[in-house]
């Protein structure tokens, strides 16, 4: 079964859109009036903008510097329905700044255009290589189609996304990860989904064009105040409430080291849970407005075999890390390495990819049933607004309780990392890494990682051995359950060949490289790390 | 009293057949008889009761020997629902699972059953005092607030005060822990040390398990509060714990088998001592007093050359 494609919620949003901003706005504005006087609120919210406009450049601003300075002034001379008119402006001023937009020629025209373009990206020619191609779009989507795997229980997704809201939340390798999320979703049938982007984003005009026009909704990450927060979270809710299919990812930010991420950022994903705690307030007559479909999470995995801006990646985490011990020598090496990585990534990349869809969850991070009935500990079917029962006036009435639904969001994205690990499809790069780095680890014992990675080593391992570690390796994942990919899974020449070929392809001094017929030797051991933290963030080492 | 009070009184039921259960399910009686906006209605328990009627009880008070906690919890979850609240007077962790470690009992519950808020009781309180009436304090570990507020709704009373506190963790592990103080102040006991000797187990025992706790993810203050240092106190006073008991049959030269037959009740402390060894070697922590108390059970060491040598190792900086 295919979604048609007139059938999905984003294709409501231009219709729907002044709606929604007007709700978000005045939802936004009793949250915050509620917790506190119009006055605080304004005069914190103007401190933090004059002083974040007063340090650093402005860009696609909601209000200019000297705006934030009148109104900050202007506070004290305000009687309270004034104040609580310029809170209305401003808020209103923020949710308009937010709001995405949908339009369907737009995506026509981007689902044509996005695989070719995809498949430039991922495919592992040269740019010079792939001049041919570029006359013959279907090749480029043919090639793609090689390069990605789409997997996972796809076919209960699709008719879930039916009567349900998705919400699904990816791993985050790369920058790539949107575009290659949105076009997983079209491969996997699944209708497409609005997700927040970097404000930065938008202010290259094509791809904010695009981004404008697919359902993204803009998020300035520059932005620290509450106010600003809070207009997002509402806007968020809003939309899932109104049955548009979202997507988050909560590891906040690519993750640096190359690890499967454990420590999520629950904030926006939060917005899943208050919207489901607005469904059972619905359902129960306890607050006005239509009835809210059910919504789940869809933890995904996004795999690659090689990872665009490992090298940035990998350096920037170590620094991050490492402090004073890492930043003395690599200054110039950082600027360069930037400016090759801009280079590349506009370039071309070799890789394979598997997106891997995982069962969908519940809001409190119980598996569901084909009937996306909640399951318990005990195997029996459990009610989740029940959770969320608060006794007022002699009544139990669903409602939403800071403290307890920051507990349960926090079990919820324990549910969540739990699953990436055990839906995160291992690449032969990975696996050579991690054999590479123990052998690593045994030629500089007793040393930390930051000499690890720098101590002169002259390391050459003989190919049958290291076969032989592939092997036991993959032995040790398929016993854990682990999912291998597609070269993973082969032979351990397999292994070897693909990740060699793969490394040599992309990265500009390879992670591991063939020495001789019969050796292999470390190359650049930071990236070797990159790629073997993967792996050792299963808890699995060969 | 309002009508607004009355609905907020919550129903109460207390799991467990022993002397602690009956102790709390008699408290909570006679306080739901002077404060009816409180308490709604009180269910004692007991092995055999029907389970389904677990299944409309705002708060569980859990009172079992940590062994039940399981099959019971198992039996009872398909009659429990997320709006349920549970706060366990288990002192102690659950048995040992097939990979060699053990749990705290709040996660055997969650395990098990639909429950989410769960909480736990620890403190100076021994049956004795609330049959007797006698002022004691509680505190209610949970992450969630409105389990601590609802067990301070139910057990404050004028002989009972109840703090509360998020570190949930620290409560259960401290509580449990405290048996390996008991055992060691036992000791203390038999060898007629005293009253400097016993405030030195005291203080020094719970810098030692809060080291443990913090690295379970603990705070460190839990454990100079009542679920530390409070249940320490009366733990090496000598009155009603088994493992004190243990302890001074111990420190008599008694080996383990025949004081433990000789006390005849379930005592923790021996099966503690280990799992915190195995808790320290896994986070690579010192733990000098309960490595000793450890010498004493297996025998290898008799109570004054343990002490010697205790006295001797023991890092003189706190």
């Amino acid at each position: 079964m295919r979604v048609s494609t007139n059938d999905y919620p984003l294709l409501r949003f231009p219709r729907e859109r002044a709606a929604i901003v007007t709700e978000t706005a005045q939802r936004a504005f009793d949250a915050v009036l509620a917790r506190s006087a119009p006055e605080y609120i304004l005069n914190d919210t103007c401190l933090n903008e004059i002083r974040r406009l007063s340090e650093g450049a402005a860009q696609e601003e909601v209000r200019s510097l000297g705006e934030w300075r009148r109104l900050w002034r202007s506070l004290g001379g305000l009687a309270r329905p004034q104040l609580q008119e310029e809170l209305q402006k401003l808020v209103r001023g923020y949710a308009e700044d937010v709001a995405g937009g949908f339009n369907q020629p737009v995506y026509r025209v981007a689902t044509t255009l996005l695989p070719p373009a995809l498949g430039l990206l991922l495919t592992p020619e040269r740019l010079g290589q792939l001049a041919p191609h570029l006359m013959h779009p279907s090749r480029l989507v043919a090639l793609l189609n090689q390069r990605m795997q789409v997997a996972g229980p796809l076919e209960r997704l699709r008719a879930l996304s039916q009567r349900a809201t998705l919400v699904c939340v990816p791993t985050h390798l790369s920058n790539l990860d949107s575009p290659v999320m949105g076009y997983a979703l079209q491969v996997a049938g699944l209708p497409p989904s609005t997700y927040g982007a970097g404000k930065n984003l938008f202010t290259n005009p094509v791809l904010g064009f695009f981004m404008r026009n697919l359902g993204a909704y803009r998020v300035d990450r520059r932005i620290r105040h509450d106010l600003y927060k809070d207009v997002l979270k509402t806007y968020s809710q809003v939309i899932l409430e109104r049955g548009y299919h979202s997507m988050f990812f909560p590891g906040g930010t690519r993750s640096r080291s190359g690890r499967v991420e454990s420590h999520l950022k629950l904030g926006l994903l939060g917005t899943a849970m208050t919207a489901s705690i607005e469904r059972f307030r619905r359902m129960a007559g306890a607050a006005p407005g239509p009835a809210i479909r059910p919504l789940y999470i869809v933890p995904v995995t996004i795999n690659m075999q090689l990872v665009l801006e490992a090298e940035t990646l990998i350096a920037d985490h170590l620094k991050e890390t490492g402090k004073a011990r890492f930043i003395i020598d690599d200054d110039e090496s950082t600027q360069l390495g930037r400016m090759v990585q801009f280079v590349r990534s506009t370039v071309t990349h070799a890789g394979a990819v598997v997106i891997r869809f995982g069962d969908p969850i519940d809001v409190m991070g119980n598996p569901v049933d084909e009937a996306g009935r909640s399951i318990g500990p005990h195997g029996g079917e459990i009610d989740i607004s029940r959770y969320f029962l608060v006794r007022k006036g002699g009544q139990l009435v669903p409602q939403v309780v800071p403290q307890r639904d920051a507990e349960y969001m926090n079990d919820t994205g324990h549910a969540i990392s739990q699953r990436y690990r055990r839906e995160t499809v291992l690449m032969a790069t990975h696996l050579l890494a991690s054999v590479v780095w123990r052998y690593i680890e045994l030629m500089l014992p007793g040393l930390d990682l930051y000499r690890r990675l720098r101590q002169p080593l002259d390391l050459q391992l003989e190919i049958p051995a290291v076969l032989a570690d592939i092997e036991r390796l993959q032995a040790q994942l398929r016993a854990r359950g682990h999912h291998l990919g597609p070269y993973a899974a082969g032979t351990p020449q397999e292994v070897l060949s693909a990740a060699l070929a793969a490394f040599k392809s992309y990265h500009s001094e390879p992670a591991v490289l063939r020495t001789s017929d019969n050796t292999i030797a470390p190359g650049d051991r930071q990236l070797i790390l990159y790629y073997q933290n993967r792996v050792e963030s299963l808890g699995v080492s060969p | 009293m309002t009508e607004v009070a009355k609905s907020m009184a919550l129903s109460v039921a207390v799991i467990g057949g022993g002397r602690w259960a009956r102790a709390l399910a008699g408290q909570l009686a006679s306080f739901q008889e002077r404060a009816p906006e409180r308490i709604a209605q009180v269910l004692h328990h007991r092995d055999g009761s029907p389970l389904e009627a677990l299944g409309g009880i705002d708060l569980l008070v859990l009172a079992v020997p940590a062994t039940a906690v399981r099959p019971l919890m198992r039996q009872a979850a398909p009659f429990l629902n997320g709006s349920q609240l549970l706060v366990h007077a288990v002192g102690s962790l659950a048995p040992v699972t097939a990979d060699g470690s053990r749990s705290l009992i709040s996660e055997v519950v969650r395990a098990e059953t639909p429950l989410r808020r769960v909480g736990a009781l620890a403190g100076p309180a021994l049956a004795l005092d609330l049959e007797e009436r006698r002022p004691a304090a509680l505190v209610c570990g949970s992450r969630y607030d409105e389990v601590g507020a609802a067990a301070r709704q139910v057990l404050t009373g004028p002989s009972l005060l109840v703090y509360t506190t998020r570190d949930q963790i620290g409560v259960e592990v401290a509580r449990a822990m405290v048996a390996v103080v008991a055992l060691a102040g036992g000791v203390a006991s038999a060898l007629d040390l005293g009253a400097a000797a016993r405030a030195v187990l005291i203080s020094r025992g719970a810098a030692e398990l809060a080291r443990l706790g913090v690295a379970l993810g603990a705070s460190e203050r839990t454990f100079f509060g009542l679920a530390g240092v409070g249940e320490m106190v009366v733990a090496t006073d000598g009155r009603g714990s088994a493992d004190f008991e243990l302890g001074r049959l111990i420190g008599q030269g008694v080996p383990l088998e025949q004081a433990q037959q000789q006390i005849g009740r379930t005592c923790d402390g021996p099966s503690m001592v280990n799992e915190a060894l195995r808790l320290a070697s896994l986070h690579r922590l010192r733990l000098p007093l309960t490595a000793a108390v450890h010498h004493l059970l297996t025998g290898e060491r008799d109570a004054e050359s343990t002490l010697s040598q205790l006295f001797s190792t023991e890092n003189p900086s706190e």
